[in-house]
C-alpha cells in the first residue's frame, strides 16, 4: 500500500523558506564558523550585523534485519530541512521541513511541516515564540525533533514518536508558547503554552474548523549549575479533543531526568496520558516510559558512545482514538560511531514486543548526517 | 655567597610557577564593561544555555579542536568532548535557541583579534597568548595570575 500526503500547510512554510534566502552564511559546512574577516591593527568594533540567515538539514537511512517474516533491507529515510532568521537582537523565526519515506510496515512516502514559528526574546528569561512548535509534553521530542544524528539510539522511544509514526503523545501544536531561565542555584527552566492541539486525527492540527482542540502547557525543570549536566523536569498538558466517538477530555503528565557530563548520558522519562470521555466519563490510561544509558569511550575511542534503551508504552485497552498507536516493549543495545561530528553510524540489537511473537529480534543499521 | 646564592636559586625554583603550567585567560574586547565571570555562566554561554550578560547578547568564541586550550575548556569547563559539543551546537541551532553557533578562530592570536574587534564576544585562550586590546576577566573572583585561579592545567 502506498500513501503519500503533503501536509497543506507546507505550502506556507515553504514560502516562508522561500523568504529566508540561503546566502553565503546560511551553508553551514562547519558547526562552528570559521573566521572570514581580515585581521585589522584597530578596527571599530561593530555590532553584531543583522540579519543573520541559516539553512541546515538532516538526512538518514535506516537498515533493519528482523526474525519476524516482514522484509528487511532499506526502512526508513528521511531528510529534514530548516531554516533560521535572527531578524534582530530580539526577533528570530524558524522553519522545518520533513520529508520521509517508510517501508516498515506499508510504504509510506509524505512531506510534512514540522515547525514554523516566530520567536521574541528580549532576555533568556522570557522567549514568546508563535506558530507550529512542538508542545514539549515530552522532553525527548522537544529537544531532538525529528533529527536522527542528536539522539544516541537508532529509534525514538515509544512515547516521543509522532503521530504520523503511529505514536501516542500530542507532540506538535499551534499557539503561542512562553518560556525562559530564572537565574539562580537551581537553574529554574519554565514554559507555558496555549493553543491547539491534535484534533480528530492525531497528525493534524485543526486551527480554523470547528474541530479545534484547545490545549495549554506548563512545564519546570531544574538544572543546578552546582551539578553540572542534571536536569530534572515536570510537565503538564491538557487538551479537549473532538475526537468521532465522542470529545475527550486528554491529561498528560511527564517526569523527566537527565544527566550528561563528561561523556556519561543518562536519560529517563515517565509518562502518563489520561482520556477522559466528556460525555460517558470512560477513562483511559496509558502510560510509558523509558530509560538511555550510555557513554562515550575515552582517548583514540572516543568516537564510539555504547549505549541501552529500554523502552516501554502500555496503551489504554479499547480506546478509540489510540487505535493506529502500538505497545511497546523493548530492550536495545549497540554502538554509536560519531565517524565525524556531522557524521555518524549506529549499529543496534533491539528485542521488541512483535506483531506475531512475543519477542522481534531486529538488528538495525543507521547512517545519520547534518550539513 | 655561594651557599647564598645556591639558597636563593632554590627559593626562587620552589615559588616560581612549576613548569610547564598554563592558565586560561577568560577575555572581552578591553572596553567590554564585564570584569568578572562565574564559571557556571561561562558554561552556560558556551552550552547556549545564556546568550545574554548584563542585558547584551553575548557570543562565544572557540579554538580548533587541537588547541591544548580548547581541550582543557570543554573537558574542565563545559564538561563535552569535541564531538558531543559540535553536536550540542548543532542542536542549538536547530532548536532556535541560538542563531549561530560559536565562532571558531583558527588560532589564539585570532580569537584575541576577533574579540578586539567584535563587541559582546567572549573567548579563552592560553594567557601567555593573550595579545591586543582585549582583557582578562576574573573568573569566580579571581584574577588570572592569582596563585589560586580556577582554570590552571599543566
Amino acid at each position: 500500500m502506498l500513501t503519500t500526503r503533503v501536509s497543506l500547510s507546507l505550502a506556507l512554510a515553504l514560502a516562508l523558506a522561500g523568504l529566508l534566502p540561503a546566502c553565503s552564511a546560511a551553508a553551514q559546512p562547519s558547526t562552528l564558523s570559521a573566521a572570514t574577516e581580515p585581521a585589522a591593527p584597530h578596527p571599530p568594533a561593530e555590532p553584531p550585523p543583522y540579519p543573520i540567515f541559516r539553512l541546515g538539514g538532516f538526512g538518514d537511512l535506516e537498515f533493519h534485519s528482523s526474525s519476524e517474516d516482514r522484509p528487511g533491507g532499506l526502512d526508513v529515510a528521511e531528510i529534514d530541512l530548516y531554516s533560521t532568521a535572527q531578524l534582530t537582537d530580539r526577533l528570530s523565526a524558524l522553519v522545518e521541513v520533513l520529508a520521509r519515506r517508510d517501508h516498515r510496515d506499508r510504504l509510506v512516502t509524505e512531506v510534512d511541516l514540522e515547525r514554523l514559528f516566530v520567536a521574541y526574546a528580549p532576555s533568556d528569561f522570557v522567549c514568546i515564540e508563535a506558530g507550529q512548535t512542538h508542545t514539549g509534553i515530552v522532553q525527548w521530542n522537544d529537544r531532538e525533533h525529528r533529527s536522527r544524528l542528536l539522539q544516541t539510539p537508532i529509534d525514538v522511544p515509544a512515547i516521543a514518536r509522532p503521530p504520523q509514526d503511529d505514536g501516542a503523545w500530542p507532540l506538535r501544536f499551534v499557539g503561542v508558547w512562553v518560556s525562559g531561565r530564572v537565574e539562580g542555584p537551581l537553574g529554574l527552566k519554565y514554559g507555558v503554552a496555549a493553543g491547539y492541539g491534535s484534533g480528530k486525527r492525531r497528525d493534524e492540527i485543526p486551527v480554523v474548523s470547528g474541530d479545534r482542540s484547545p490545549a495549554g502547557l506548563l512545564s519546570l525543570s531544574i538544572a543546578p549549575p552546582r551539578w553540572h549536566g542534571l536536569e530534572l523536569g515536570i510537565a503538564r498538558y491538557v487538551q479537549r479533543i473532538p475526537a468521532t466517538a465522542e470529545p475527550l477530555r486528554e491529561r498528560d503528565l511527564t517526569l523527566s531526568l537527565s544527566y550528561v557530563n563528561r561523556g556519561a548520558e543518562v536519560r529517563a522519562e515517565y509518562a502518563r496520558m489520561m482520556h477522559v470521555g466528556i460525555h460517558s466519563g470512560r477513562r483511559f490510561r496509558s502510560v510509558g516510559y523509558y530509560v538511555l544509558l550510555s557513554q562515550r569511550l575515552n582517548g583514540r575511542l572516543s568516537p564510539l558512545r555504547p549505549y541501552f534503551l529500554f523502552d516501554r508504552l502500555d496503551l489504554a485497552r479499547g480506546e478509540e482514538y489510540l487505535r493506529e498507536s502500538r505497545n511497546e516493549d523493548a530492550v536495545a543495545g549497540g554502538m554509536r560511531w560519531d565517524i565525524t561530528s556531522h557524521f555518524t553510524l549506529k549499529a543496534e540489537g533491539r528485542s521488541q514486543r512483535g506483531k506475531k511473537r512475543d519477542h522481534d529480534l531486529i538488528v538495525g543499521l543507521q547512517l545519520g548526517v547534518s550539513f | 655567597m655561594a651557599l647564598l646564592t645556591a639558597i636563593l636559586v632554590a627559593l626562587a625554583a620552589i615559588s616560581a610557577p612549576a613548569g610547564g603550567e598554563h592558565r586560561l585567560a577568560v577575555i572581552v574586547g578591553r572596553t567590554d564593561a564585564l570584569s568578572d565571570i562565574s564559571r557556571d555562566d561561562l558554561r552556560l554561554i558556551y552550552i547556549g544555555g545564556l546568550t545574554r550578560l548584563g542585558g547584551r547578547r553575548i557570543s562565544p568564541v572557540v579554538l580548533e579542536e587541537k588547541a591544548p586550550a580548547q581541550r582543557y575548556f570543554l573537558k574542565n569547563v563545559v564538561g563535552m568532548g569535541e564531538i558531543d559539543f559540535t553536536q550540542a551546537w548543532i542542536g542549538a541551532v536547530f532548536n532556535g535557541e541560538v542563531a549561530t553557533p560559536p565562532h571558531l578562530a583558527r588560532s589564539p592570536a585570532e580569537a584575541c583579534r576577533y574579540v578586539a574587534t567584535h563587541r559582546n564576544t567572549i573567548a579563552y585562550v592560553d594567557a601567555a597568548d593573550v595579545e591586543g586590546d582585549v582583557k582578562a576577566v576574573k573568573v569566580d573572583g579571581k584574577a588570572v595570575d592569582a596563585p589560586d585561579y580556577p582554570l590552571v592545567w599543566r
